[in-house]
């Protein structure tokens, strides 16, 4: 476990990604911390300040100098202001006299070089040259290497007390295996599952969300280093998913979500972002090329060719639906994400077009990744001519392959029968089962209606009248039964909006879904939705594969009603006090910058 | 076997009732002059009454003996038979018996020569089975035939013909195809006698029977027939139904070198409402057809099949393999039908002849087309195209074959059309096609062409090699498993049913071999040593390109050929 751990912490490349860790493991083992790294300030050479106690038992003010990697003289004195002495020299001339709070003043000073790595030998004299140059009875040093920091995790995040020998086995199969993403993901989701039933309250729930953070961390720096990111992709959901969960019970009876907690959710969002644009970036270069990323897929069965690509298109949808998230949410001084939005929209189309495969989806749970990549459509008013094109021609085929019995879309989501599709495809009774339900004829009807593709929407209405009298329309929308289980999976929920029909037209349906939605406050009263962190919504339909709920997507469709995107929905008004609480500090909860959004380009 | 039995051995055989297997297993068996001998013997035995041979078919022993062991029976009696002092009643009987009891057998009527040479042996043989059957005796109209055909009676047989009717003046029609021409003038004879029979407007047995009677004379002639039997030829298959069409097919399949053109297209004309169930019927317009072809009547026959398919779906072009098999010797003419189905579009050809040129390749054949078979007309080129490929797309050679001989000739916008087509859909799904075209001689003016489809090409495998391996959407080893499962179990039902339509399996005996990379058996010699029998097993395999689109948009490549497929020609 040592050496996994420590691995991890020398494979961490970014300044960010070991001061991501650092607060978090500061606090558990009890420091205080007081000053947390941040952009675009003057930091003085301190990237993480904290009060602690010392080696006489006594508190004392740390301050932490952060250095990736190995510690070689190149990282200890160049012209770089990032190098590890100068930073030294502007903790001792400048910050101890400056920038420690008043109240800390008298307080002895611990300064600590954090190195990911090793200290290379031929270092080790100059470090402590400068360490016994400059240690006073004020002023002491600590070097805080590799080794040392994962004992201070295994120590501490994840003791054996609180993570214990069959968690550990759990994460450490979840990173054995992540060359098998399936494999990983059940051992992960088992820790996951199992360190949620830890949370007993407050205290618990930080450590466990904290140590969901660090754990996701690991499991993606060692996916980087195998060249295979799915694992920690779906894991950096489910972690924040879990996170939001943990976030969501603390809640207290003013609607304030516990701030600490709210800061380790940032994380985990910067996380999850970290990597879907890693995922994202390495997509996007070959979008363009004809059949490129269906062939690099690399596999001979047009299922799993399919299966993949509406994946891609769907994290694509859920990427750009962030960075128009971030680009509302984001202080001055930040990345622009308007950009990573435009990337999102050009890819996803480039994709389409040259992948005809995403031009019908082989299973109908696939029709959450159509949905996500619509909603950003509706999240800025764009040039609807390619997703006209798009769903035109969707219905076309559709309505080739019902007619022919070839590959048209079933309703199962198991991957044998998926499979078996192939061989039994032209069976009546086969047909009948497979396309028992369908959520993704009421969505493609509803958009062409509001684009008014009428011939369209008149062939997918004859279609359903001719060949699937027996498959019923619905989409789904959540309930009270939703909030509990949205996040932390494992129960259905939610409720099923049956029954919708064609027959009557495109107003009529999209009318008729419409007021389905009006009919309850259950969306409203959802976290995410309160905490104007909606995201999160999509993050949960994407990882669990539930359709995304109409109330996200009917109301800009309806062609009177021009309801502002969700970025900036509010609540509908209520009388439920607490809901209005939950609404102001949800205010709080959003404006936070997420300072962890990398690959916004 | 050369040791003939004893009389005594072969009256206590009849006695005690194994002399029908001895006649199978032992007689039967002789060489020649040994069972002449026997043969000889157990005639005399018989006409003296010491056994009685026509006993073996009337208390049945003769006729339980298994297929082998009865034709091996018979044709020994085959040989006694001429030799036998006996009523014609009870040698018909015996004789009937005996063709009965071989049922559908290609060996089943030559107890039927055996009874003409009876007949032959003495002349009021026949005499008897003619008045019988005059007297409309069933038994001796089915044997009338080979009483005159012994007697060469065709006075006899002519007057048979036009005075009686039914069963009768059937078997006296044929005895005049049958009875050897002996001169001119009883050819002409006999040929009167036929055409008067057609002016009374005959039933359709009547008409057969004329048309068969007929064509055996032609065939006697040994010759381009006389102009006046060929026109009995043409009158008889005119107006026929089943059994006259029938008998066309027959006649064009035994008789094409005898036949001219206006007779080959009465015959052809009487077969043109063939029914797909009259399959007897069917396979001789098959032989039939495969003849003309070899005979110089090309057009007619290919006239024909492209008619009866095209209007038909209830008949298909697997019914006319050796018709295929003919057209396909000449690359000339089968380019020739390529191109003329192609533009028809009829699917039952098209589809028909996919599955013909798929034999023995499983990326088709090339097909070389004469220059003159392609069409001029620029669309007509590439709707050629979009057809060779919509029914040829499984069979990359053949279709690539087809557009390369339209690029060769096109002229104008076809050019860039078919360069595209060439590209997309079949390059761009059978890497193997380069190959095809790379073979092409760089002196063949089509060779430039091709260079535009290529380049194509080319910039398309360069675009896809740019892009890395995705791992994170790397189907997963469990779905790769399930996946391979299924293929596997496909497969394996597709070996299974293959295996039931070989001919072979059903004819030797089978060992399944659970270890080892050969086999070793023992069998007893002749010198009672035994003797060592071994076998090395080899592999066997197949493989054949997959097209790389039906992974990729497997929905868009169907609906893509399905739409070639269908296309109707403005024209």
């Amino acid at each position: 476990m040592k050496a996994l751990v420590r691995d991890y912490l020398a494979s961490l490349r970014e300044r960010d990604e070991l001061d991501a860790v650092l607060p978090e493991l500061l606090g558990e083992l009890g420091f205080h911390v007081f000053s947390r790294p941040g952009r675009g300030t003057q930091q003085l050479g301190v990237d993480v300040a904290a009060i602690g106690k010392g080696e006489d038992g006594e508190d004392a003010v740390f301050l932490f100098s952060v250095k990736p990697g190995n510690l070689t003289r190149r990282e200890w004195s160049n012209d770089s202001p990032q190098s590890l002495r100068p930073s030294l020299e502007e903790i001792l001339d400048a910050y101890i006299e400056n920038r420690i709070p008043v109240e800390y003043r008298g307080l002895k000073v611990v300064i600590c070089i954090v190195i990911g790595g090793e200290v290379h030998e031929h270092m080790r004299e100059k470090l402590r040259g400068f360490f016994g140059k400059h240690t006073s009875l004020k002023i002491s040093f600590q070097e805080w290497d590799g080794d040392r920091l994962a004992e201070l995790i295994l120590r501490g995040l994840l003791r054996e007390e609180i993570l214990p020998a069959q968690l550990r086995s759990s994460f450490r199969k979840a990173i054995a295996m992540l060359d098998e993403p399936d494999v990983s993901m059940q051992h992960f989701t088992e820790l996951v599952r199992s360190l949620l039933k830890m949370d007993k309250g407050s205290k618990t729930r930080l450590r466990v969300a904290r140590q969901l953070n660090i754990c996701t961390w690991i499991l993606y720096v060692w996916a980087r280093g195998v060249g295979n990111i799915e694992a920690p992709y779906r894991a950096s959901e489910l972690a924040l998913l879990a996170t939001w969960e943990l976030v969501r019970r603390s809640i207290d009876n003013k609607g304030v979500p516990n701030k600490d907690l709210n800061r380790v959710l940032r994380h985990a969002i910067g996380l999850h972002l970290d990597v879907s644009g890693a995922f994202v970036d390495k997509i996007t270069p070959s979008v363009g090329v004809m059949h490129g990323i269906s062939a690099a897929i690399e596999s001979r069965s047009s299922l799993d060719v399919n299966l993949a690509l509406f994946g891609i298109l769907g994290r694509i949808g859920l990427w750009g639906l962030w960075m128009h998230w971030l680009k509302a949410h984001a202080s001055e001084g930040t990345h622009s994400f308007g950009d990573g939005f435009d990337n999102a929209v050009t890819a996803g189309i480039k994709l389409i077009r040259n992948n005809p495969a995403l031009l019908l989806p082989v299973s109908d749970q696939q029709t959450t990744d159509i949905a996500l990549f619509l909603q950003l459509w509706l999240a800025e008013s764009m040039d609807l001519s390619e997703v006209r094109n798009w769903l035109v021609e969707m219905t076309g085929r559709l309505n080739y392959a019902i007619r022919t019995r070839g590959h048209y879309p079933s309703c199962s989501t198991d991957y044998a029968e998926l499979d078996d599709h192939q061989s039994h495809h032209k069976d009546d009774e086969f047909f009948k089962e497979a396309t028992a339900g369908s959520t993704l004829i009421p969505l493609i009807a509803a958009w062409l209606h509001a684009l008014g593709e009428t011939e369209a929407f008149d062939a997918l209405a004859k279609l359903v009248k001719e060949e699937l009298d027996h498959c019923t329309l619905q989409l789904w929308l959540p309930d009270t039964s939703s909030e509990p289980a949205m996040y932390i999976g494992g129960e259905q929920h939610g409720r099923a909006l049956t029954d919708l029909s064609l027959d009557q037209g495109g107003q009529t349906l999209v009318s008729t879904i419409a007021e389905a939605c009006k009919r309850t406050d259950e969306f409203q009263k959802l976290s995410p939705i309160i905490f104007d962190s909606w995201p999160i919504l999509f993050v949960a339909c994407h990882y669990y594969q539930l359709p995304v709920p109409a109330n996200l997507w009917i109301f800009p469709l309806l062609p009177q009603e021009k309801s502002p995107p969700p970025a900036a929905a509010t609540p509908a008004p209520t009388e439920n006090a607490s809901v209005d609480r939950a609404t102001s500090a949800g205010k709080k909860l959003g404006a936070k910058k997420i300072t962890a959004a990398k690959g916004c380009k | 076997m050369t040791k003939v039995p004893s009389s005594r051995e072969v009256i206590n055989a009849f006695e005690d009732g194994t002399l029908a297997a001895q006649l199978a297993t032992r007689f039967g068996g002789l060489d020649s002059a040994p069972m002449h001998k026997t043969a000889m013997l157990c005639a005399k035995l018989h006409n003296a009454g010491k056994i009685d041979l026509f006993r073996l078919a009337e208390d049945g022993s003769l006729l339980v003996l298994d297929d082998w062991r009865f034709f091996t029976a018979t044709n020994f009696l085959d040989s006694v038979l001429p030799e036998l002092d006996e009523s014609t009643e009870r040698v018909m009987t015996f004789v009937d018996k005996l063709v009965t009891r071989g049922g559908n057998d290609g060996a089943a009527n030559l107890p039927n020569a055996a009874f003409r040479e009876w007949c032959k042996r003495a002349p009021h043989r026949s005499a008897v089975v003619v008045e019988a059957a005059i007297e409309g005796a069933p038994l001796a109209n089915k044997f009338l035939i080979f009483a005159l055909e012994a007697s060469m009676d065709v006075t006899t047989a002519k007057r048979i013909a036009l005075t009686e009717s039914g069963e009768t003046a059937h078997a006296a029609i044929a005895a005049l195809g049958r009875i050897p021409v002996s001169d001119e003038v009883s050819g002409a004879e006999r040929l009167a006698t036929l055409s008067e029979l057609l002016n009374r407007d005959p039933d359709d047995r009547m008409r057969a029977a004329v048309l068969h009677a007929a064509t055996n004379m032609l065939t006697q002639s040994k010759q381009r027939g006389v102009d006046a039997l060929l026109n009995v030829v043409a009158r008889a298959a005119n107006g026929g139904e089943e059994i006259t069409s029938h008998h066309a097919a027959q006649v064009l399949w035994l008789a094409s070198d005898h036949l001219d053109n206006a007779t080959v297209a009465a015959l052809l004309a009487s077969l043109r409402h063939l029914k797909p169930e009259n399959t007897a019927t069917l396979e001789f317009l098959d032989y039939g057809l495969a003849s003309l072809v070899k005979n110089g009547f090309v057009e007619a026959a290919i006239e024909h099949v492209t008619g009866l398919l095209s209007e038909t779906d209830c008949l298909g072009l697997e019914s006319f393999d050796d018709f295929m098999r003919a057209i396909g010797a000449s690359e000339d003419t089968l380019g020739e039908v390529a191109i003329r189905w192609l533009q028809i579009g009829s699917a039952v050809l098209c589809d028909g002849l996919a599955h013909f040129l798929q034999h023995g390749n499983p990326r088709g054949r090339s097909l070389m087309i004469p220059a003159a078979a392609i069409p001029r007309h620029v669309r007509m080129q590439g709707y050629v195209c979009r057809k060779a490929l919509g029914w040829f797309f499984f069979l990359p050679t053949t279709a690539a074959s087809v557009l390369v001989a339209v690029l060769r000739e096109a002229e104008g916008e076809a050019i860039s059309e078919i360069q595209s087509l060439l590209f997309d859909p079949l390059l761009i799904n059978y890497g193997g096609v380069v190959d095809y075209l790379g073979n092409i001689p760089s002196g063949d003016p089509v060779h430039e062409r091709i260079k535009a489809a290529l380049a194509l090409h080319e910039d398309y495998l360069k675009g896809i090699r740019s892009v890395d391996t995705i791992q994170e959407m790397r189907p997963s080893e469990h779905g790769q498993q399930i996946h391979r499962r299924r293929i596997s179990e496909e497969m394996r039902r597709a070996h299974k049913s293959a295996r039931k339509e070989s001919v072979f399996l059903n004819l030797v005996r089978h060992s399944v071999l659970l270890y080892g990379r050969g086999a070793v058996s023992f069998v007893q010699g002749s010198n009672g040593m035994l003797r060592a029998v071994e076998m090395d097993l080899e592999s066997h395999g197949f493989s054949m390109e997959y097209p790389r689109i039906a992974s990729l948009d497997p929905i868009g490549l169907d609906y893509k050929l399905r739409l070639y497929r269908a296309e109707k020609s403005k024209q």
